[in-house]
């Protein structure tokens, strides 16, 4: 059995209804992640059958919308959820273990959506560089 | 009906190597359910991605977890090369699963020695970290350390392993497998082990796979699945592999798979060790990853599946770095093993799952 991953996009509203599809075809749930953006957040949901690690983006979540819970679909998924739950801020409706916000005992709210100075000027330089269509050489400079 | 009442165990507790807190629901003796409550060792690593460029950052991810830093260091170079489209030489790719199987072997052993101490079997827990103490001598003479081995970087290894260290190795774990074996064979075959494991803490297939349960974990309860089955990288030079199962889901499954897994490593290390192409061990890896670039990997951990992500933004620091390790994918089947059975059991039950704290909350 060969190993492949892919990535496709997901509508927020289709977050519960694709993992009772999945269930129903055999896969099985591998995790749920988040990545923080300046607008919102991203969801990856991953999912695996016969080798293929199927990774469904949702795309700029809005900070403060509520997403479904899968785990009452996927037991397992609760430890996901509730710590996006307390790194993120994400909203998610009904976890089947939910710890409300006490699942780290973190001393500042949504650390993972603070983003530190060096890593904004990173950023910041980086996206110069690509406006002024710079190829990036060794250490991304020109 | 007896009457309910709650059982708080751990954080601290002696059979626990890491700090993990269960609200046990009891009857008389009996666990009708269980809460878990982890989160006392979260060091936010993965947010040191935004302060650590990609090279640097190899030497937080292995320091997630101490049993399993190999294993860490590993899967995250893999999932950055894989964003940066980075193919990394055959020697490489040989050593890297060398010490990747030598850290199962430490690993297992070391949680072989825990469990037995945790039934009272303390020379077999003596024994066990004998043993791992030879595995920890291969890691110092080859990579400088006995448990943080700092071997892997993104494009390769920093060190290579010579023809005549390789056969050393070899010899090692030849001269081990017959203690091995013999604590193996009192093991499985002891009464008193068997009281205390055989028939406790079940799991059935059905209930592992819709728990997605992952690693020995799994494998006890007859489910196949092995990352290494793939035949990924030096996986898929071997002249055969199978994942090591059972089908009875006890703990004494889980203790039998995880000795013969053992095993396994050890031919596994043998077998590649002795067809390990000359070449070189490292490319050169420039520029960054791309804006919005983004990769997944899975490794089959000493604890089973981990899942890495990675999502690059341009710059030298990535955007984001996920690690989804095993253990919290097997957190909800621990819930499911301890509800029903005898509160002495707990401690059995919670060891044999092998769970690795440090990872889960990274």
């Amino acid at each position: 059995m060969q190993f492949t991953s892919a990535f496709h996009d997901m509508a927020a509203g289709t977050i519960y209804a694709d993992a009772q599809a999945r269930l129903a075809d055999g896969w099985r749930y591998v995790q749920i992640l988040a990545v923080n953006k300046d607008d919102g957040v991203d969801l990856v949901y991953s999912y695996m059958k016969d080798g293929y690690l199927d990774n469904m983006v949702v795309r700029d979540v809005p900070r403060g919308a509520h997403v479904a819970s899968i785990s009452d679909v996927f037991l397992e998924a609760f430890v996901c959820e509730n710590e996006i739950h307390d790194l993120f801020g994400v909203a998610i409706d009904g976890i089947a273990i939910d710890f409300l916000g006490n699942f780290y005992q973190l001393s500042t709210e949504k650390p993972m959506t603070i983003i530190s100075p060096a890593a904004c000027r990173e950023g910041e330089a980086a996206q110069n560089r690509r406006r002024q269509g710079c190829q990036g050489g060794e250490e991304g400079r020109c | 009906m007896g009457k309910a009442s709650v059982i708080p165990f751990g954080p601290q507790h002696p059979v626990l190597p890491e700090p993990l807190h269960l609200d046990l629901v009891v009857e008389d003796e009996t666990v009708v359910d269980c809460i878990p409550q982890i989160g006392f060792v979260h060091r936010g690593l993965e947010k040191l991605v935004e302060t650590r460029d990609y090279n640097q950052f190899i030497y937080v991810a292995e320091r997630i977890c101490g049993i399993c830093a190999m294993g860490h260091s590993l899967g995250y170079a893999e999932t950055v090369e894989s964003l940066m489209g980075v193919e990394v030489p055959k020697r490489a790719e040989y050593l890297r699963v060398i010490w990747h199987e030598l850290s199962r072997v430490h690993s297992h052993l070391l949680w072989l020695g825990l469990a037995a101490d945790a039934f009272g079997f303390e020379s077999m827990f003596m024994h066990c970290w004998r043993l791992r103490e030879r595995i920890l001598d291969i890691f110092e003479k080859t990579t400088g350390g006995r448990v943080i081995l700092s071997v892997v970087c993104v494009g390769g290894v920093v060190r290579d392993i010579d023809a005549q260290t390789l056969k050393e190795i070899v010899a090692v774990l030849d001269d081990i497998r017959g203690d091995y074996e013999k604590i193996v064979k009192t093991l499985l075959t002891d009464t008193s082990v068997k009281n205390r494991t055989v028939g406790v803490g079940s799991i059935s297939r059905e209930e592992a796979a819709a728990l997605s349960m992952v690693g020995p974990f799994g494998r006890a309860s007859g489910l196949p699945y092995d990352v290494r089955s793939f035949g990924r990288g030096a996986y898929g030079d071997l002249a055969d592999f199978q994942p090591v199962t059972d089908d009875q889901g006890d703990c004494f499954a889980r203790v039998k798979v995880r000795c013969l897994e053992v095993l396994q490593s050890f031919d596994i290390v043998k077998e590649l060790a002795a067809r390990i192409p000359e070449g070189d061990i490292a490319v050169k890896v420039k520029g960054n990853p791309a804006d919005g670039a983004q990769a997944s990997n899975v490794l089959e951990q000493p604890r089973g599946e981990c899942y890495y992500y990675a999502r690059g933004n341009g710059s030298k620091y990535l955007d984001r770095m996920r690690m989804r390790t095993p253990t919290s994918q097997n957190l909800a089947g621990m819930t499911v093993a301890l509800k029903g059975c005898d509160l002495a059991d707990v401690n059995m039950i919670i060891l044999t799952i092998d769970p690795c704290i440090s990872c889960t909350e990274r």
